[in-house]
């Protein structure tokens, strides 16, 4: 009994797979940037709609928000790899999830901007304003501005759920971390070593990654002021 | 300058202004006194369209603002033409409302180069000389929160000054300050005064009204109660309301 538990710790037989575990991680980390890139934009544009003016943009966007918040991620994944293609669109698995993801990652986040343009203090509209400024020039200059910096932490912290839901791409067959995980273990029945060292692998990228956040919290914290001249 | 005809505002079923009229000639200056929730400060803020009024017209230079009334209906203006005329009458507020990420310097020239189409240069210039004339040249890259309130308020009257204004609207400016701060900020109105600004001021400060005012306003419940000369007002007010308030405001 105790020399298969200890056999079990034998990750001499593993070693060999780690280049192929590697690759799946590598893999994740594009998956993550695509769908942050496109869904840092679509957000933004998102959360203008739904604070602005027209009715019909509101409400448009306020649907999308709350059909993708009140489904599983999962199911939009199967969804638009499965569904969509009845109706004459196909992606490759890769581009199924990237867009499974932005659509699902665009509407939380469009949520973390809405909050953070809320946030500015309404004096600010009222100074905008009364100095001529139109509304667009108002976001930009003013409003988006400071709004930035208030959700620059909450962004970071979907940056790095983001990393671990790629996952969720593996049961559309993108070949990423834990679909490779999964594969070589299957193959090898070393369950338990392989996915430690997927394991692994995720935490060597997530802990870094939250500890950047973390980083980021701390510099947006602090108040505008000039930075200290030597 | 400044002609107001029979405005009325409400807040829901909270009436606060109950047809207000009144006309402000050109470097005149009105100070407006009463107590909260009189409707002082939202009569200000019709003046900028900060908020609109259910009846009544605005004329600023001879010109109805913001909207025509055409057969008791309201045709609202173009939004660009609303902003032009908004930028023509400075506002202070009493929180000051700087840009927080801005500096004070850049406080200033962001609306003549994003609104006016200035060149940065030409602003800049326009600025520091703005900054000098409320005394805080040395204050340009300052960040707002680096400043003591009376310095940030002198920052946002400068902000109002550089759009060339034809009047200054001036929200309760000393109210968010310390004592100790409030005869600087005082002190740069008085200036404007003594170049020829137009000026509507809602204030506390009796003293300041009484030495700067060319006219005095009580309003109250929504209504101009009593207009006169600053002495007159303060010192010799006809309606019993005024002068229960002063009674008030004086003994503290």
């Amino acid at each position: 009994m105790l020399d298969k538990i200890a056999a079990l710790f034998d990750f001499r037989g593993s070693v060999e797979y780690l280049p192929d575990l590697f690759y799946g991680a590598v893999v994740s980390v594009e998956l993550t940037f695509c769908v942050m890139v496109i869904g840092l934009v679509a957000g933004l544009i998102i959360a203008l709609m739904r604070i602005s003016r027209s009715r019909l943009l509101r409400i448009l966007s306020t649907t999308y928000v709350e059909c993708i918040r009140g489904t599983p991620c999962l199911l939009q994944l199967f969804y638009i790899y499965f569904v969509l293609p009845a109706f004459g669109i196909r992606f490759d698995p890769f581009m199924a999830g990237v867009t499974g993801l932005a659509v699902n990652y665009s509407a939380y986040l469009s949520e973390v901007y809405r909050a953070g343009i809320l946030a500015v203090p309404r004096g600010q509209l009222e100074a905008s304003q009364a100095l001529g400024m139109s509304r667009r020039l108002m976001m930009r200059l003013i409003i988006l501005p400071q709004a930035i910096r208030v959700v620059v932490p909450p962004l970071g912290n979907y940056f790095i759920s983001l990393f671990k839901d790629t996952a969720l791409c593996s049961v559309i067959g993108i070949q990423e971390l834990l679909f490779k995980g999964t594969i070589i273990s299957a193959r090898t029945f070393q369950y338990f070593t392989i996915y430690t060292l997927t394991g692994i692998l995720y935490f060597s990228v997530g802990y870094p990654a939250a500890l950047f956040v973390r980083w980021l919290e701390r510099i947006s914290s602090r108040g505008y002021s000039r930075r200290k001249r030597i | 300058m400044i002609e107001l005809a029979d405005i009325h505002k409400s807040f829901g079923p909270l009436e606060v202004l109950r047809g207000v009229s009144l006309t402000v000639g050109a470097g005149e200056v009105i100070c407006i006194i009463g107590p909260s929730g009189s409707g002082k400060s939202t009569l200000l803020r019709c003046i900028n369209h900060l908020e609109v009024p259910n009846r009544g017209t605005i004329r600023v230079a001879g010109e109805a603002v913001y909207y025509d009334v055409v057969d008791g209906a309201r045709r609202p203006h173009a939004k660009r033409r609303i902003a032009d005329v908004r930028a023509k009458l400075g506002m202070v507020f009493q929180s000051f409302n700087l840009f927080p990420h801005l500096t004070a310097l850049e406080n200033i020239i962001e609306a003549p180069v994003h609104v006016r189409r200035m060149t940065k240069e030409a602003a800049t210039a326009k600025a520091l000389q703005l900054m000098r004339r409320v005394g805080l040249e040395d204050k340009a890259d300052y960040y707002p929160e680096e400043m003591s309130g009376g310095q940030q308020q002198r920052t946002a009257i400068a902000r109002a000054l550089a759009m060339d204004p034809t009047a200054m609207l001036f929200d309760e400016p000393t109210s968010a300050l310390d004592p100790e701060l409030v005869h600087e900020v005082l002190e740069v109105m008085r200036q404007l005064r003594d170049d020829g600004m137009t000026m509507i001021i809602v204030t506390h400060e009796m003293n300041f009204a009484r030495q700067v005012a060319n006219r005095v306003l009580f309003m109250d419940r929504g209504v101009i109660v009593e207009e006169d000369t600053p002495a007159n007002l303060l010192g010799s007010p006809r309606e019993p309301r005024t002068r229960a308030f002063l009674k008030n405001v004086l003994d503290r």
